[in-house]
């Protein structure tokens, strides 16, 4: 009788750390952002007056209408640049080839990069003035002034360029994991019947690659939704807004504006919008593999 | 026949090495001219340049003595270890459980673990700065080693349990046969075997930590709690030294990178050992 007793509590207190940890990180904070968002708080986050549903007016202006655009051309760009390249790449790396070893080791690099870092280094390969890229074209003589690459016309493209650089290793491991998977019979199999190059990369690996693709390729859609440092440090979310993605207003709003609730209600607004798209991407999924 | 079949071949590899070098010059173009900048005079930054031409180290000298470099190392080195360990020890108990036992709610908490992963930052990093205000926790290591833990803590998870359940359960009842308790025979014998989970739930959560930057700016305000992130990101926002900036880039890339190298050989299988059941 003890025994029994014990083996059904042993499993809960080996997950107490990890349930402690996301209780008091994600669960609380999530709780406290749902009452934030209808009510009005000081900066650390003291009560001071219920708000109804004034601090998500903003989602129903037009500034937000052109974050949210520019938030979807940052996540659709981005992803679809990293699904190009990456998959790309991981085809060329799955097969032997001489050095790929020493090329798998170099093309992930990017991926250990700090977002930050990634940041302060291509601000100043791209910088406008002393940046390599624009002194090289220069010297080329392809440009006859200098680009503008944070400029408010360029900015938002460049960003997703560092983006793609940032994201592309992450979908090249988890092809390359997933294609080790295919049995070399498939191959034979499909080269029999007349499927090779192209052919067969569209009817026979897609298709067994698509249950990783839609599991990395939802995870890349949370992150790319809200990621912060990268854009931050490149840009600020300027000039002139360009770059202002719903995490910079988020930030702004919570940080800059000391307005707490309202920040909340575009977090928890935008927390609600990425799980509804993830939940909808993981459900195909499921039944798929059913 | 067979000339032709080589001919294919060889073609094949022009195509895919193409790819290859297209991509690892622009991977490491940035990389490249950091280091390059990290050793150039100031007044000669704006030159043309495709090639080292300078050796100018003081300015790593500079960048040390100058600004609170240290400082901002030694912070994102307990960042970064803390949350490291910190992971691995929460995972590994839970993925055992997860691995091993039978429980109510286990599917539940699989399913919560998938999910964490995308909760971001930014949308809990407002209440977060409440509550580490009300709790007396705000501008401590542990307040942001915490919140960096729940971050990272997704994927290590379900990349140990996946190696656990590839292990026997053999061995370790031999174990309780011998007197052992289940966390004895955790330890004892299956820590020992997963040694390659285990470095690579090292390296995936000490990128995590290396990487952290919202929760020191937000959660933190003494000097001595800068990170290299924040640290560096605002000595962009002032006149920037280039030379300077790269060479704290420099500084602040190399461990990340190492912990990589070292990792690598279990990096990329394990990353994704958890996704695809």
């Amino acid at each position: 009788m003890k025994r029994k007793m014990k083996k059904n509590t042993l499993p809960y207190i080996f997950l107490a750390p990890a349930i402690i940890v996301i209780v008091a990180i994600f669960a609380i904070p999530l709780i406290n952002l749902l009452w934030y968002s209808f009510a009005k708080v000081d900066l650390i986050g003291n009560f001071r007056s219920w708000a109804g549903f004034s601090n998500y007016k903003y989602l129903c202006t037009e500034a937000f209408a052109q974050t949210m655009m520019r938030t979807m051309i940052w996540v659709v760009f981005g992803i679809a640049g990293i699904f190009v390249v990456g998959t790309a790449l991981a085809l060329a790396l799955n097969k032997p080839i001489p050095g790929r070893g020493f090329f798998r080791t170099v093309v992930i690099i990017p991926w250990v990069i700090p977002h930050v870092f990634a940041g302060t280094m291509w601000s100043w390969v791209l910088n406008s003035t002393n940046g390599i890229v624009n002194t090289l074209l220069l010297d080329l003589g392809l440009i006859k002034q200098p680009i503008s690459f944070l400029g408010s016309e360029l900015a938002l493209a460049t960003v997703i360029f560092i983006r793609i650089w940032k994201g592309v290793p992450f979908w090249v491991m988890s092809l390359l994991s997933a294609l080790q998977t295919i049995p070399f019979e498939v191959e034979e199999a499909a080269k029999l019947d007349g499927a090779v190059g192209f052919k067969y990369f569209w009817h026979i690996t897609l298709p067994l690659l698509r249950p990783v693709m839609i599991m990395s390729g939802t995870i890349l859609m949370a992150w790319s939704f809200t990621i912060f440092d990268l854009i931050y440090v490149i840009t600020g979310g300027g000039p002139l807004n360009a770059t202002e993605l719903l995490s910079i207003t988020i930030y702004k709003k919570a940080f800059i504006n000391s307005d707490l609730g309202g920040a909340a209600a575009l977090a928890l607004f935008t927390m609600v919008f990425v799980s509804i798209i993830a939940f909808f991407l993981m459900k195909h999924n499921a039944k798929e593999e059913n | 026949m067979n000339k032709k079949r080589k001919q294919k071949q060889i073609r094949d590899y022009i195509i895919r090495y193409i790819v290859i070098v297209i991509w690892v010059i622009i991977a490491l173009l940035p990389i490249y001219v950091a280091v390059m900048t990290s050793f150039t005079p100031f007044e000669k930054l704006g030159e043309r340049m495709l090639f080292p031409k300078y050796f100018r180290w003081q300015n790593y000298v500079e960048v040390a003595t100058q600004t609170p470099m240290w400082e901002y190392l030694k912070a994102s080195i307990i960042y970064a270890l803390g949350t490291s360990i910190f992971t691995i020890v929460i995972s590994i108990l839970a993925a055992y459980a997860l691995s091993r036992f039978r429980f109510r709610f286990k599917t539940g908490f699989m399913m919560l673990i998938v999910a964490i992963q995308v909760i971001p930052q930014i949308v809990i990093v407002t209440p977060l700065y409440g509550i580490s205000n009300s709790t007396g926790l705000y501008d401590t290591y542990i307040m942001v080693i915490f919140a960096m833990v729940a971050s990272a803590i997704a994927n290590p998870i379900l990349l140990l349990k996946g190696f656990f359940d590839s292990i026997t359960s053999t061995l370790e009842e031999a174990a309780a046969v011998d007197g052992c308790t289940r966390l004895g025979a955790l330890v004892r014998i299956i820590l020992p075997i997963s040694m390659p989970a285990i470095t690579t739930a090292f390296a995936l959560s000490f990128f995590t930590g290396w990487d952290a930057y919202l929760y020191p700016m937000i959660l933190t305000s003494s000097a001595g709690k800068v990170s290299m992130t924040v640290g560096l990101s605002r000595m962009v926002d002032i006149v920037t030294p280039w030379n300077w900036v790269m060479a704290g880039t420099v500084i602040a890339i190399i461990p990340p990178i190492l912990v990589y190298l070292l990792a690598q050989k279990y990096l990329i299988g394990g990353l994704t050992a958890g996704s695809d059941k």
